[in-house]
């Protein structure tokens, strides 16, 4: 154990019986010196060839009269405690400036100011006892953040690089004179942690404990710090360091602290500090802070008047008045006693975990998902390099209720340090997951010590033993301690793991005593795996195991005060695998034994435990015998029995059928609700013969359960699969009755009541049709009967179709931009034919704007657009409601009204735009002598074989999910918690018909690709397309003036060389997952089964663009530079490689028209059976096209608003008219076009 | 469009004040003493300046990037960030300084508080809606839009 210095038990002292005062801002008052270039460096860095203005720890080289004259006027303000001029005294934070080397000298000398000062003051004040705090700032990075948000697992800072800044810099401010170390605005606590291991090592060296004090600082009002973590996790992060004073600075005023600093107050065991800026930063305030000294006094002395504080100063903005007015006011005050902290053990993630040691303690979960030796889905994932996927098990553990995860990478083909490093860190870029405390898995030293560099929370190292000798063990704890982590040790020792209950409970005594009379160890921190070892393995030896461990956890909580019990608990039922409902039962019961003795916590799979009085009696009984080994026959009784159970029904069957139970009306609903149709004919048969007439079926428990399906989806609590799914039960349900209602029809000539009628269609010219699809299951679920007149409908039979079937409402879907023009065409024609009908306009291009704008002026019944498949049973009702309609349609009107006129206003002044000429005289420049020009191994037309199978790793499934509305990112919103489930389900479906249609071969994918030798000229690209022809494509470049840095104009046109003698070359493709598609779907229709047709369409297009990553793929390979990229699926579907695929119609190059070109180059249609429609749609709609550029810098980007200038010149070079390019670039005009 | 844009050569704070008049002189003075070199540098303030930024922009713009280079001490600088949205965005300097102003006006008017990035984020998204996919809309106009109907969580 350490020494303490004398100051420190001095300040120990007094800092009971008094508050003390430290100073306030240092970068204020040098501000109020109005120093220049030369005053950084004058004497000591005049030839310096950065420019050093601002770099202020140099003025104690420079000018430190100032520096000192800045500390005396704090002492003269009552300050007792003045900081040293080093908040960046790093040689990382002197980087910047190209100034490592003088670190020490600089940490040496500001000690060395302030400690004269502090003499010189306490010579002419004797009463005075006076200290300096060497401050240690946070330098310019951050180990639990990575500053590139593409790459969240990057660091640009090891913690071993800043333990070696820290202790450089508190070596320096020691040997000046500094009597207290003062780590300060702290904002990442990992940084923090290197900061105080490294000053542990120094004291090590020293063999002294010097006076420390820890700062913290809260960003803003979430009460975090900008790593994340709240002030309780902070201090359990950091509570091992055992300083003199924690506390809370910079960022917040006094008044905005006052929360933070009363729960640093009740939580810490040691003292409190506060210094605050002087309010909240206010850029018109000379010195950027405006509260007055008064303020802040009044503000710091309440906290005193409240006992939440040791130490008073001030930070940012505060001056000699402020600690002045701060020292008149609290001098007086008592200060904070320091709080009886009940004993616990104080984990955190980026929030605490407290378990407390007592008989009330429940039991806590430790996830062992993330575990590659226990789980074989995780094993998989992080063998594939599948981190993200990977990441999403930590995530579901979380979810299922773990409160600490377990994480282990010990497989032989795994580099199992590097995996610990790349996980922990992605893990802290998801507050989801990283907010639960971690337990670092590993049989490695090294393994584990890599994992706690990289976690700010306080974690659990799993495990360290006596196996190794009691050398080894010490070592290995005393690091722990010093990364600030609880340990879990192992029933193990020099002869080898413990199975009895006295050898377990002897090596773990032996082992508590070791670190607690050692090291000082915290017995909190000390937790105890007892080895769970397997039962029931036939052995004769193995049958009292469980009941061991339990009596050994019981025993252990009596001899070893305060340390908690813990075990893998899977290991027990081992000789069970392949049998869930036994293993589930084993644990059950034996947890529900072993934490009666005194079990803490445990590694179990989180979302696989049972509920003990649920379990079969009889089952249950048997596993009791078998965990307590209550009988010679325990053993076999339970294979029996296992054998028996495992023939018969799984437990989550039986559960499952319950509801069929229920009363009939019940047991529709729930079909309903959970879109079962297995029974859908019987029960509607049952309803049939009880409700009399068919039509009372529909209108009573069908739509009574339709309603409830209605309403839960209104309230956000159902998602749009599961509610396709409820509409596919009604389908089936209301398919059985039609034969009847026929029946019935015919002889009494009645007719069901439906809601209204409502005719559906994908415009001409486009064939997209899966959100109008959902639409229309959406209203026929709502008692809409439906007319989809499916897809590329001519305007004409839209309208003929709606007089024929009495429509109430059309609707009008397209997905392409063209589709637009066809919505205004049928509006206009809905006019000049008398319609009256509402119109509804939906689709991935439509919006409320294009709608009031473009649309609503043509025709004069109510136009509505709906922009969420949930929104359209509203609008209709209101649409159609006889008490609502005149009101909602004047609505709509005024809203159109009102956006038709902001828009006119708006279109004054519209874009900066460049000419056309200077925007070209600034394109993205190459220097093409010298850059690497690929040339490929294949070129001219050919078709690429590819099969279904080969595709699945290049799927990319968030777009999968967006189409069924459910937001967010492949794989996280699997673990999302408002629609997770859903998720999963949704996407479970989705690989058992993927599976089917791979297996089956049933969609037939095609490939055609075009390599041709190709040159620029101007913004054309010339291409080569045969011996004798050559084609023309014709792009666009940008013309919005640029602010920042780059100041390019880009055109793609950019990216291609300017003379065919630099034998450059440019790519082309089409690719389709083929018409197989349409049909495929079309059969789940006809069976009634919308659910499974669009689900199959969305797999369509996810294949189809899976196919076209696939062939991009193949296409680098040609060109060779593919063939060493190395890249994981992930990075392949996020576009990490060399090059870029832009389509005709999107935002690189806007113009649809260029997609016939493309399709003539290729010889497309006959090539790959694509054809495209009149508005350069492409059938089948699971089709994706574009073109191939391979310049190393080649990227995406927004060509964005055109002037007129470029779109004459446009015209003019695709030998068209220009008011035809303006129609089919519309959404591209940076100008009216008349 | 501005055929010369490219060719006015504005190198100093004092050109600034040229093209613009005197009454810059105090903003701009302001500007230089309140951030650092490091969060806004005297290129990027003349970049902010251009076109048809006015003072109150620029005053709003440099509390901004004060505040935040006070919350975000390390990393890339508020105004690089700035930047390089709007040059990636279909809007110019001068929409994106007046939705700046309009969803700051907002904030304080609920009383609310949020960090620069994710001002940044939010607008960017409003740029990002579907309302803006086939029609030119006023940026203005669609970050009202946005506020009146969905609100800002932040």
């Amino acid at each position: 154990m350490l020494k303490k210095h004398p100051t420190l038990i001095e300040l120990e002292s007094t800092l009971k019986k008094k508050i003390l005062f430290m100073d306030g801002a240092m970068g204020t008052m040098i501000q109020t010196y109005k120093l220049q270039e030369i005053d950084f460096r004058e004497g000591h860095f005049d030839s310096h060839s950065r420019d050093l203005k601002g770099n202020n720890d140099l003025l104690v080289f420079t000018r430190p009269e100032i520096i000192k004259e800045i500390h005396t006027q704090y002492l003269e303000a009552g300050a007792d405690i003045i900081e040293t001029n080093t908040f960046s005294g790093t040689k990382l934070a002197q980087k910047d400036y190209d100034l490592e080397h003088i670190v020490y000298d600089l940490n040496f000398n500001a000690a060395k100011l302030a400690r004269e000062a502090c003499d010189d003051f306490m010579k002419k004040n004797p009463d005075r006892k006076c200290y300096v705090a060497g401050a240690l700032g946070p330098t310019n990075r951050t180990l639990s953040l990575s500053p590139d948000v593409n790459n969240p697992a990057f660091r640009a800072v090891t913690f071993d690089e800043l333990v070696e800044n820290y202790y450089e810099q508190t070596k320096a401010l020691i040997a000046g004179g500094a009597d207290i170390l003062l780590p300060e605005t702290v904002f990442d606590t990992l940084n923090l942690k290197a900061c105080i291991f490294a000053i542990e090592k120094f004291q090590d060296d020293m063999f002294t404990k010097y006076p420390l004090m820890l700062s913290v600082t809260i960003t803003d009002a979430s009460g975090r710090t900008l790593s994340g973590q709240t002030v309780e996790a902070f201090w359990h992060s950091v509570r091992h360091a055992k300083p003199l004073s924690v506390g809370i600075n910079c960022a917040l005023g006094a008044r905005e602290m006052r929360p933070y600093i009363e729960e640093l107050s009740k939580i810490a065991d040691c003292f409190v500090s506060c210094y605050p800026n002087a309010g909240l930063p206010n850029p018109l305030s000379p010195t950027g802070y405006d509260e007055t000294p008064l303020k802040t006094a009044q503000f710091v002395g309440e906290f005193a008047d409240s006992g939440f504080i040791n130490i008073l100063g001030g930070c940012c903005g505060t001056t000699p008045p402020h600690i002045a007015a701060i020292v008149k006011k609290s001098q007086s005050k008592t200060p904070r006693k320091i709080p009886e902290i009940a004993k616990a053990t104080r984990l955190s993630g980026l929030e605490a975990l407290s378990i407390q040691n007592s008989d009330s303690n429940p039991f806590y979960m430790v996830g062992e998902r993330t575990n590659v030796t226990g789980s074989p889905l995780f094993a998989k994932l992080i063998k594939a390099g599948n981190f993200d996927e990977a990441l999403s098990v930590a995530r579901q553990q979380v979810v299922n209720g773990a409160n600490i995860i377990d994480i282990n990478f010990d497989e032989g083909l795994l580099d199992s340090k590097a995996c610990m490093v790349h996980f922990l860190n992605l893990v802290a870029s998801e507050p989801d997951i990283s907010r639960v405390p971690i337990m670092i898995d590993s049989s490695k030293w090294e393994v584990i010590e890599a994992g706690l560099k990289c976690v700010q929370g306080k974690s659990i190292v799993n495990s360290i033993s006596l196996k190794e000798g009691e050398e080894q063990f010490l070592k290995q704890a005393r690091l722990a301690q010093q990364y600030g982590a609880a340990v879990v040790i192992m029933a193990f020792d020099e002869q080898g793991q413990a199975a009895t209950k006295d050898e377990k409970v002897r090596i773990c005594k032996r082992a508590y005593d070791l670190l607690v009379e050692k090291l000082d160890f915290e017995p909190n921190d000390i937790i105890f795996d007892a080895n769970i070892l397997t039962v029931a393995t036939g052995i004769e030896e193995h049958d009292p195991y469980g009941v061991n461990f339990i009596e050994a956890v019981k025993e252990l909580k009596i001899v070893c005060p305060g340390a908690l019990t813990s075990g893998g608990v899977s290991n027990l039922s081992f000789s069970f695998r392949g049998n869930n409902i036994v293993r589930e039962a084993i644990h059950t019961v034996f947890l529900y034994h072993a934490i009666k003795a005194g079990l803490d916590m445990g590694i179990v799979n989180a979302g696989m435990l049972g509920v003990y009085d649920e379990i079969n009696p009889e089952l249950r009984e048997k596993c009791e015998a078998v965990v307590l080994n209550l009988h010679s026959n325990a053993t076999e009784d339970l294979l029996d029995l296992a054998e028996k159970l495992k023939s018969s029904n799984s437990k989550k069957e039986e559960k499952a059928e319950e509801w069929r139970s229920f009363n009939l009306e019940e047991r529709i609903s729930h079909a309903l609700v959970k879109g079962l149709d297995a029974y859908v004919d019987i029960d509607t048969e049952e309803a049939r013969v009880k409700y009399d007439r068919p039509l009372n079926v529909i209108e009573g428990p069908l739509m009574e359960g339709m309603k409830i399906v209605g309403d839960l989806f209104g309230q956000g609590k159902m998602f749009l699969p599961q509610v396709v799914k409820s509409a596919r039960v009604m389908k089936k349900a209301v398919a059985y009755l039609e034969p009847f209602m026929e029946e019935e029809k015919r002889l009494n000539a009645a007719n069901a009541r439906v809601q209204g009628v409502f005719v559906i269609a994908t415009v001409k010219g486009d064939v997209h049709d899966i959100g109008k699809n959902i639409v229309g299951v959406v209203l026929a679920c709502n008692g809409y009967k439906v007319i989809d007149l499916g897809v590329m409908t001519s305007c004409q039979k839209i309208l003929d179709q709606a007089l024929e079937h009495k429509a109430d409402i059309v609707g009008l879907s397209g997905l392409i931009t063209p589709s637009l023009d066809e919505m205004i065409h049928v509006a206009k024609e809905m006019e000049r034919q008398g319609f009256n009908l509402p119109l509804l306009i939906g689709g991935a291009t439509t919006s409320k704007a294009h709608t009031a704008i473009k649309i609503s002026q043509h025709y004069h019944a109510p136009i509505a657009h709906v922009g969420d498949a949930s929104l359209v049973i509203e609008v209709c009702n209101r649409l159609l409601a006889p008490s609502k309609k005149e009101a909602y349609a004047l609505e709509l009107k005024n809203l159109y009204a009102q956006i038709r006129e902001r828009h006119l206003a708006g279109m004054n002044g519209k874009s900066d735009l460049l000419s056309y000429e200077e925007a070209s005289a600034h394109p993205f420049r190459t220097n093409w002598n010298e850059v690497e020009i690929a040339s490929p191994s294949r070129t001219g037309i050919f078709n690429i074989d590819v099969t279904l199978e080969e595709l699945i790793p290049y799927i990319d499934w968030s777009p999968f999910f967006w189409t069924w509305e459910l937001k967010g990112s492949y794989p996280k919103i699997l673990g999302n918690t408002t629609y997770g489930e859903e998720a999963q389900k949704l996407f479970h479906d989705a690989q058992l018909l993927l599976k089917d249609i791979v297996k089956n071969k049933i969609f037939k994918p095609k490939v055609v690709v075009g390599i041709f030798p190709a040159y620029s000229r101007g913004d054309d690209v010339i291409v080569q397309s045969s011996t004798d022809k050559t084609t023309t494509l014709h792009f666009l470049r940008q013309q919005k003036e640029k602010v920042g840095d780059e100041g390019v104009y880009i055109c793609l046109a950019d990216f291609i060389a300017p003379d065919a003698t630099y034998n450059d070359y440019i790519g082309g493709f089409a690719v389709t997952a083929g018409h197989e598609v349409e049909t495929y779907a079309k059969s789940f229709e006809n069976k009634l089964d919308d659910y499974s047709s669009i689900m199959v369409k969305a797999i369509g297009d996810r294949l189809a663009e899976a196919l076209a990553e696939f062939t991009h793929k193949k296409v680098r390979e040609y060109f060779g530079y593919g063939l060493t990229e190395n890249l994981s699926n992930e990075e392949l579907i996020k576009e990490k490689y060399r090059g870029v695929r832009p389509a005709p119609g999107y935002p690189a190059c806007p113009d649809h028209t260029e997609k016939k070109i493309l399709w003539d180059l290729l010889n497309a249609e006959e090539n790959t059976a694509i054809t495209l429609t009149e508005n350069f749609a492409m059938n089948p709609a699971s089709s994706v096209s574009g073109f191939f550029f391979n310049h190393p810098e080649a990227r995406y980007f927004n060509v964005g608003s055109l002037g007129m200038d470029q779109i004459e010149s446009y015209a003019v070079r695709k030998d068209m008219r220009k008011a035809d390019i303006e129609r089919w670039l519309a959404p591209n005009l940076g100008y009216e076009p008349k | 469009m501005n055929p010369n844009k490219l060719e006015k050569k504005i190198l100093t704070l004092e050109d600034v004040i040229l093209e613009k008049g005197e009454e810059w002189r105090a903003p701009l003075n302001y500007a230089r003493t309140t951030l650092s070199d490091k969060h806004l540098s005297d290129k990027n303030l003349i970049r902010l300046t251009k076109g048809r930024c006015t003072i109150p922009h620029l005053e709003l713009m440099v509390r901004i990037l004060f505040l935040d280079s006070k919350e975000r001490p390390v990393g890339i600088s508020g105004i690089d960030q700035f930047f390089y949205v709007v040059d990636r965005s279909e809007f110019n300097l001068f929409d994106w300084l007046e939705v700046f102003t309009l969803f700051h006006n907002w904030l304080e008017t609920n009383q609310r508080k949020t960090p620069f990035p994710k001002m940044l984020g939010y607008l960017q998204c409003c740029e990002d809606s579907p309302e803006n996919k086939d029609i030119n809309r006023k940026f203005i106009e669609l970050v009202q839009e946005m506020l009146e109907q969905h609100g800002f969580i932040g």
